[in-house]
């Protein structure tokens, strides 16, 4: 019978074992989402006066009495938008992902002294965890040597296992209150109680809301109150093994649709967080195939970085002087391309929210149908054997 | 210590920060960082009314102007400007109160209470700005110079059948220029 420090040892060092590829082309992805949807900025927070500053009791915001200066603001936000395009090249990719999650942390830090806490904190949280891995191994300006196969992989596969407890703890922590409110009561359908209230109160009505809104069963909220807690409370045992997390995961990509559908809530900044569980393998194969890889390697370049470099810099620059009086948390050329055709900033977010989320789900179910598929023909190998 | 050890200590450690930072969450408030997903574990009750909120601006010649909150606080999301509103523009938490806010929170370790102060500095400059920024932003909304005073007016609504609101007027707070 294996110890309980080898079995530990297996989850935290062997669950996920990604190649350094793999790292570094998420590494990518990650910089690309960001750049593309909408690296943090954080100059919008002087808009506001020092009398609103109310941080949290216990937080980073608590340590001062108001915000900072404009030009702290400013210097936080274009150091934000600099080190997110130097980690799409791999530029010192340990030092720049630290930094980049640490200025994050501090920016939102102030954007939450308003009062109320957004729960993305995923977004600083996945650089600073990461930059222990090998993502900053491939696709890399700078030629790095590996030491040994052993240095490539596990030894450096443990912040994926770290972000896979962060995630399950998160996931806990949500189960938790639900239980103490009564959503396990049969008398209670917590889940059409948020319908309710989210379709007349706050009048999100699109989607298969109205649908949703005709089905009056106890049994069937009633199960939906039950999957919710079942699905966030075991989230943690999951961890045992890894294809079992990554169902989890696709679980909770399902679940994010649903909540688009039911309650028009789009929440997608999680979206490439879980991208980060998908079988890797399966896909850089077929990237590699399609000569994707070749021509991101070739891309990865001194003069491309530059040029990257210098127009985000000047996009962001010329968005702060040309935006409008609106609040914006985030820079982003789509969001800014699509704000030459449609007005509505509301929108413009639930579309590009749900595109990704589309992407998402895509991608997740193809993983998820090769994996069976592999098995299956594993299953049908082995009894040919 | 070799490495391997040091990284179980430090997911250890993860553990111990979580569940100290989640007992806080349950007990207290929400500390920030911390890693925990938003709950929604009150059942809402539909036909229970809610708090909701309404902006006026008041001018010399006694005219009014309703203002849209979202424009006041430069298209903020809902939520935050909820947030603003109640933690603000009410009796018993105005960001017109005296210098010093004294705010206390109770923390509960068994059967023993324990009571915390701390105090939240709000010093008259600060207040001066606030209803400065004030005047400056419904100045720059309703392109009017004269204004008297700007009335948050809270209801409590109930929604019939149809979605429809029912508002009945609950508190007023008002801020003179």
């Amino acid at each position: 019978m294996r110890s309980l420090t080898e079995r530990v040892d297996r989850i935290i060092f062997k669950s996920f074992n990604l190649s350094n590829e793999a790292l570094g082309f998420y590494r990518i992805c990650f910089c690309v989402f960001l750049i593309l949807v909408g690296v943090p900025v954080f100059t919008w927070i002087k808009k506001f006066p020092d009398i609103f500053f109310n941080p949290p009791p216990i937080s980073i915001g608590a340590l001062f009495t108001t915000f900072p200066s404009y030009f702290f603001l400013f210097f936080l936000s274009i150091c934000v938008c600099i080190l997110t395009v130097l980690l799409l090249f791999g530029v010192k990719p340990k030092l720049v992902s630290l930094l980049l999650g640490f200025f994050i942390l501090i920016g939102k830090s102030f954007s939450y002294s308003l009062g109320k806490i957004d729960h993305d904190f995923l977004v600083w949280l996945t650089p600073m965890v990461m930059a222990f891995s090998n993502w900053g191994k491939a696709f890399t300006i700078h030629t790095v040597k590996v030491k040994s196969e052993n240095d490539a992989n596990s030894d450096r596969s443990w912040p994926v296992t770290l972000m896979a407890l962060f995630l399950c703890l998160a996931m806990f922590s949500a189960a938790v209150p639900k239980i103490m409110g009564g959503w396990l009561n049969f008398s209670t359908q917590a889940v059409r109680a948020h319908l309710l209230s989210s379709y007349f109160q706050e009048g999100r009505q699109d989607f298969l809301a109205p649908y949703f809104l005709k089905l009056k069963s106890r049994a069937f909220w009633e199960m939906f109150d039950y999957a919710a807690i079942i699905f966030e409370s075991t989230f943690l045992f999951a961890l045992m093994k890894p294809n079992i997390f990554r169902g989890y995961v696709y679980m909770a990509i399902l679940f994010h649709v649903m909540n688009l559908l039911m309650l028009n809530i789009s929440f997608t900044g999680n979206c490439i967080f879980y991208l980060l569980f998908i079988d890797w393998k399966m896909v850089m194969n077929f990237l590699e195939e399609k000569g994707v890889l070749k021509f991101l390697r070739k891309m990865i370049t001194v003069r491309n970085l530059t040029i990257t470099l210098l127009l985000y810099a000047a996009f962001y620059i010329a968005s702060l002087i040309l935006s409008s009086d609106d609040v914006d948390y985030t820079i982003s050329p789509v969001k800014s391309i699509l704000k030459l055709f449609i007005a509505d900033n509301t929108l413009i977010k639930l579309i590009i929210g749900n595109i990704i989320l589309f992407f998402t789900l895509v991608l997740s179910t193809l993983n998820v149908i090769l994996y069976f598929k592999k098995r299956k023909n594993l299953s049908a190998s082995n009894s040919y054997a | 210590m070799t490495n391997k050890s040091k990284i179980r200590w430090l997911f250890a450690l993860v553990l111990v920060i979580y569940v100290l930072e989640f007992a806080i969450k349950l007990k207290f408030e929400e500390p920030y960082p911390a890693i925990v997903y938003p709950a929604f574990g009150d059942i809402p009750n539909i036909s229970r009314p809610i708090k909701t909120v309404d902006i006026e601006a008041l001018f010399n010649n006694n005219d009014s102007s309703e203002i849209d909150k979202k424009t006041l606080f430069y298209n903020l999301p809902g939520a935050t400007t909820t947030v603003l509103l109640r933690e603000n523009f009410t009796k018993n938490r105005s960001f017109l109160t005296p210098v010093v806010a004294k705010k206390s929170f109770t923390i509960n370790i068994g059967f023993n209470h324990f009571k915390v102060n701390y105090f939240t500095l709000k010093s008259k400059k600060q207040r001066e700005n606030g209803i400065k920024w004030f005047r400056n932003r419904l100045t720059s909304i309703t392109h009017r110079e004269d204004l008297k005073s700007m009335k948050v007016k809270w209801y409590t609504t109930s929604f019939d059948k149809e979605g429809n609101p029912l508002k009945n007027p609950a508190e007023e707070f008002l801020i003179d220029f």
